[in-house]
């Protein structure tokens, strides 16, 4: 690996995406779709508000979605899911085990260099804005450093990226590990394509103990990395998106959020 | 109504004047009005500013004198209630019809000088009375009117790097070789270290000497012992001697300065310990001189080494004894410390006659345009001040343009009158003297007189739910100035708010909430009444004039996700009114979002905070208005509306702009800012209810009638997902039943302002906040203990905050809010701890600051947990902890 590269994200048994910390409208415009058509064959009423939102079912129980993510998943837990400093520590908490983090202002390269000596290299680190989308305030930054030197060499771009503008750095320590993501929804594990047998028994129960520690979350996916002697909490993403992206069309997953949403009709 | 000229808070003096005038008399003072202002300051701790005006009545003819003083933020409170003592004994007093221009302020019997032992408090009070008085004396034409002042160059202070020059980390070359040489002198701050020190001032003279200058070389600063700064004042008038320094270097107080403990700082402020220094800076001039071979009193011309007095001297008695013994090389002469402009001139007067060599320097001081112009009067009307050098302010200060003017230009009196349009923007108090007769009850707002930051908004973000968090016994974790957690300590269950959107609010509904055109569609398919209308993307013009066309004028345009009525507006009556109103949400921040046109619906504008099975709080909304007493003017109205809503936590940085808009409001009514509305007459200075824009609150939740409430709960049920919500609603009259009258939902905010409610103008106020956090407590099973009146807590602050004067900080915000505990650096690079202990608003409060700390810290968390401890006395920092 060079020095001080962007981020190119650990495989995953799937061969996917590094995901973004917040979804792209088109994915979200996507998901929506999918999820009207799959609940007008469930013959529920359904009222599109615009091409984001739609409103299922009728006077007894309506629930409002936003692409997949239903008005019974709370936005706390978004934000809390948005930055994986916040998440990690909120889980670590919890007792849960977590890829080790550190959340460091951008203005301060000896600070960021001791807190990533801690962590010990490699050490991946990225931008976030409290309270915004990263990249619409300032330019995202996603690189790796494998060293003091290659620490120096990336935090340039994060000093680049900041023009003057106050924005916070994630460091995370990165150690080699196989991910594989937990879906879960409405607090039943769906999907774990990349395990099976008891590995997937205690990937499904770890990723179950991470939603119920988030406060009104009861769907979403969680993604671990097991590395040589464990298996580690390294993202939640509540908007059930990681399959959409792949060319497939998760219908099952659309059934499924609609089938806890309305279990009782 | 009768239209006057401008003013700053003007009075009837016609009464006061007559009664106090006899026979013969000049011009007599009938009042006196004081405004007190917010200066610069961070994180709630302000500095302030106090003007006054003193206005007399001269047979038919009123003069308005008008003065400022300003003080540290330590000091505003002692200066304003001595401020407030002082000024009525001013009311009555005569004025001479000839002033001595040495000492002009000497035939106003009430005046009372500044004294050497006065406090600083005391010395801003009086400053500011002594310039009113001052500029009143040339506007009754007792002393020579101000006329024109040339402008002044700024004179910049440089720090000396503490290496050589042309070393790597010499900063300093570059600014010295890139100076345009505007300013009188080089002015330079010295490391300590004398042999870096000197050449520094060889290295200064010779960029001086190659840009074919030779500017005086100011050199201040640095610890040195009496033995030192000897060895100092030899070596440098060596240099003068030799010409390797320039004809005129000046060494402002060499002496022992910027001790570490804080006993020995005291100390050093001491009086014995100014008049040692005092001592000390005689015979330092006369090694100098000795050295050079001048003597005393003696030509100014020749090389020269001038030592300068400045911040050991503050009374002209001490400028008349310093130059008893061996003449001072000079003086610097600073109106924070001094607090008096008279004064100066009579040192100026003393040290010149003592010995016309010495260099009496007139510094700049803090504050507004105001202090500026006073300062340059001075100085051009004193030809005993050889320089006026003003520094570059280190922080911005209001403005207070003189009235009409973009700056101080001809004028009989030192300024021309202030801009009250300005001023209202930034006053926090008035007073009058006489006072001024009282509103009835009913027009009489709120206090909150427990609040210890009078002109600061404490309802910011979630802080008021945080607090309640911890008064239930809850752990709280900070993540960002919106976004905080709450933990049940027995279980971990967790609940948390963004600003005020629970933890129990649907992502979906929140998205929701943000788009007005959605949130419309979500209510008109419950049935609920919105107004007519539609939502369409920003550069679908056409779309939006068709639809205007179709249902007719008048209309409200807005940004479909906007706030705090940007770019709305209403009434709109005409394809040229909607089209400016397009353009307007096209050009704001929310031009993205979208715009919404809808059927322009009239009622009184009401905020509801209701959640899924209760109304908590109503609040009926306002435009900005005032109401007349025959008295002020509009603008002076305004000023005395904005110092009520300064100590109202929720409206405190809310206040009325008098702007284009409000001159249009005023012409609608035949007035204009300067009219004077007769008793009980109310003004409305604009159209637009909210808040921001100087909209006033009437808390009426008794009143509210039940299916209004019950309209309001449908509302919030309407948006799945979403547990509560504030409701901006439009009706006739909260106290009828809703089928009895037109009402129409304009908003739903998921994440409404709780404060509103808390800090009402009128009416009780509401602890909607406790409510809020029960409601989501329940959501998530987390039992909630009894609210506490007072707590203790242990905080644990994260990220950058150590070596960053964070503890230092901290002290300050705890004095300042009646916080007592302790700080303490802990283990790791990256903790600070601390107990608080206090009421609990206060310590929620601190809690919630903590997040911000000082400049140059980044806290990325901060986590409280309720203790039981015993209670702590005073705040101080710790030893460090583990």
């Amino acid at each position: 690996m060079s020095e001080g590269k962007a981020y190119e994200g650990v495989k995953d048994g799937n061969g996917g995406p590094v995901r973004g910390a917040v979804p792209s409208l088109a994915e979200v415009v996507a998901a929506s779709a999918l999820l009207e058509e799959v609940a007008r064959e469930r013959g529920l009423d359904v009222r599109r508000l615009d091409e984001e939102l739609v409103v299922c079912g009728d006077g007894r129980r309506r629930v409002l979605f936003h692409g997949l993510v239903s008005s019974s998943t709370g936005k706390l837990a978004h934000a809390l899911c948005s930055n994986d400093a916040w998440l990690r520590a909120h889980l670590a908490r919890h007792g849960l085990p977590v890829v080790r983090t550190r959340l460091v202002g951008a203005d301060d390269a000896d600070f960021a260099l001791r807190a990533a000596e801690d962590l010990g290299f490699p050490v991946r680190m990225r931008s976030f804005v409290a309270g915004h989308a990263a990249d619409s305030v300032v330019e995202p930054v996603d690189r790796i450093a494998t060293s003091v030197d290659s620490f120096h060499q990336a935090w340039r771009a994060v000093r680049d990226a900041a023009r003057g503008i106050r924005f916070q750095v994630i460091l995370e320590h990165r150690s080699p590990g196989t991910v594989s993501d937990i879906e879960i929804i409405g607090g039943s594990a769906v999907a774990a394509p990349a395990l099976a047998g008891p590995d997937r028994e205690q990937a499904e129960s770890l990723a179950l103990r991470v939603l119920s520690a988030l406060p009104n979350l009861t769907s979403g996916e969680v993604r671990l990395i097991t590395g040589a002697h464990q298996t580690m909490v390294d993202s939640v993403d509540p908007t059930l998106r990681s399959r959409m992206g792949r060319g497939g069309r998760p219908r099952s997953q659309a059934a499924a959020v609609l089938s806890f949403e309305f279990s009782d009709t | 109504v009768v239209t006057k000229g401008p003013g700053l808070i003007r009075a009837a003096l016609r009464g006061a004047g007559r009664r106090s005038r006899g026979p013969g008399d000049g011009a007599r003072i009938g009042t006196v009005e004081l405004v007190r202002y917010v200066g610069p300051g961070r994180a709630f701790i302000h500095s302030h500013g106090m003007v006054v005006q003193v206005t007399a009545v001269d047979g038919d003819r009123t003069r308005r004198g008008i003065g400022e003083a300003v003080t540290a933020p330590a000091q505003s409170e002692a200066a304003w209630r001595r401020l407030r003592a002082l000024a009525p004994d001013l009311v009555g007093t005569a004025m001479p019809r000839r002033a001595d221009p040495a000492d002009p302020l000497a035939g106003v019997a009430a005046w009372q000088p500044v004294r050497a032992a006065d406090s600083g408090a005391v010395r801003a009070a009086k400053l500011a009375l002594e310039m009113a008085l001052l500029d009143l004396l040339m506007k009754v034409g007792a002393l020579p009117p101000a006329g024109e002042v040339p402008p002044v160059a700024k004179q910049p202070v440089h720090r000396m790097p503490s290496a050589p020059p042309g070393a790597p980390a010499d900063h300093l070359t570059p600014v010295l070789r890139d100076d345009a040489g505007e300013s009188w002198a080089v002015r330079l701050r010295l490391t300590g270290d004398p042999e870096l020190d000197l050449a520094w001032l060889r290295h200064a003279a010779a960029i001086e000497r190659a840009a074919g200058r030779d500017r005086p070389v100011w050199l201040f600063g640095g610890n040195r012992e009496p033995a030192a700064a000897l060895d100092l004042v030899r070596r440098t008038a060596e240099l003068v001697g030799r010409g390797e320094a320039p004809g005129l270097v000046l060494l402002e107080e060499p002496l022992r300065r910027g001790p570490q403990s804080s006993l020995a700082k005291y100390q050093e402020r001491s009086a014995l310990s100014k008049l040692q220094r005092r001592s000390e800076l005689s015979k330092l001039q006369q090694a100098a001189d000795e050295a050079l071979g001048r003597t005393r009193p003696g030509p100014a011309g020749g090389p020269r080494l001038a030592i300068v007095a400045g911040e050991s001297l503050s009374a002209v008695t001490q400028v008349r004894r310093l130059c008893e013994q061996w003449p001072i090389g000079g003086i610097h002469l600073s109106l924070a410390r001094w607090g008096t402009l008279a004064g100066f001139r009579q040192a100026a007067i003393v040290a010149k006659r003592r010995d016309p060599a010495t260099l009496v320097l007139l510094g700049g001081g803090r504050g507004s345009r105001l202090s500026a112009a006073a300062l340059e009067w001075l100085a051009a009307a004193t030809p005993e001040i050889d320089r006026y050098v003003p520094e570059p302010p280190p922080v911005e200060w209001p403005v207070l343009h003189p009235a009409d003017q973009g700056g101080v230009g001809p004028r009989t009196g030192l300024f021309a009158g202030v801009d009250v349009a300005e001023l209202a923007t930034v006053a926090d108090d008035t007073a009058a003297f006489p006072p001024m007769a009282p509103p009835p009850a009913a027009q009489r707002p709120n206090r909150f007189p427990d609040h210890p930051l009078p002109g600061e908004a404490v309802g910011r973000r979630s802080v008021l739910l945080e607090t309640e968090a911890l008064r239930a016994g809850l752990r709280t974790r900070r993540l960002s100035r919106e976004v905080f957690l709450a933990e049940e300590p027995a279980s971990g269950r967790t609940i948390g708010f963004t600003d005020s959107e629970s933890s129990a609010t649907g992502w979906p509904a929140a998205v929701s909430a943000a788009r007005k055109g959605v949130t419309r569609d979500l209510l008109a398919g419950q049935g609920l009444p919105v107004p007519e209308g539609a939502a369409f993307p920003t550069v679908d013009r056409a779309a939006a004039a068709e639809l205007a066309e179709k249902l007719g004028f008048p209309l409200v345009v807005k940004p479909a996700g906007g706030s705090k009525g940007v770019a709305v507006t209403v009434g709109i009556a005409s394809k040229e009114e909607l089209h400016r109103a397009l353009d307007e949400v096209a050009s704001s921040p929310y031009a993205g979002t979208g715009v919404v046109v809808e059927r322009f619906v009239t009622g009184d504008d009401y905020r509801v905070l209701a959640t899924r099975r209760e109304v908590l709080s109503v609040v009926k909304r306002q435009p900005a208005s005032v109401v007349g007493d025959g008295l002020r003017t509009i603008e002076e109205l305004v000023v005395v509306a904005n110092a009520a809503r300064r100590q109202n936590p929720h409206l405190a940085r809310r206040v009325i702009r008098i702007d284009a808009r409000v001159d249009d409001q005023l012409r609608r009514q035949d007035l204009t800012r300067t009219s004077v509305p007769e008793t009980g007459r109310r003004v409305r200075l604009r159209a637009e209810g909210n808040f921001s824009l100087g909209g006033e609150s009437f808390e009426v939740l008794d009143s509210t009638h039940p299916s209004v409430r019950e309209l309001a709960v449908a509302v919030v049920a309407a948006v799945p997902g979403l547990p509560h919500a504030g409701l901006d609603i439009l009706m006739d009259d909260h106290r009828l039943p809703a089928e009895q009258q037109t009402i129409t939902i304009l908003e739903v905010n998921s994440r409404p302002v709780q404060s509103i409610h808390h800090f009402p103008m009128y009416g009780p106020p509401r602890d909607v906040s406790r409510r809020l956090l029960a409601d989501a407590a329940e959501a998530e099973g987390v039992a909630l203990a009894e609210a506490a009146d007072e707590l203790t807590v242990s905080m644990t602050v994260r990220g950058r905050v150590q070596a960053v004067g964070y503890r230092r900080w901290m002290v300050r915000a705890a004095k300042q809010l009646g916080v007592a505990g302790w700080v303490a650096n802990a283990a790791g690079p990256d903790l600070v701890r601390a107990v608080l202990h206090g009421r609990a608003r206060w310590v929620g409060m601190l809690v919630r600051l903590a997040f911000d700390g000082p400049p140059g810290a980044t806290v990325v968390e901060v986590s409280a947990e309720p203790v039981e401890l015993a209670a702590p006395n005073g705040f101080t920092i710790h030893p460090d902890v583990p």
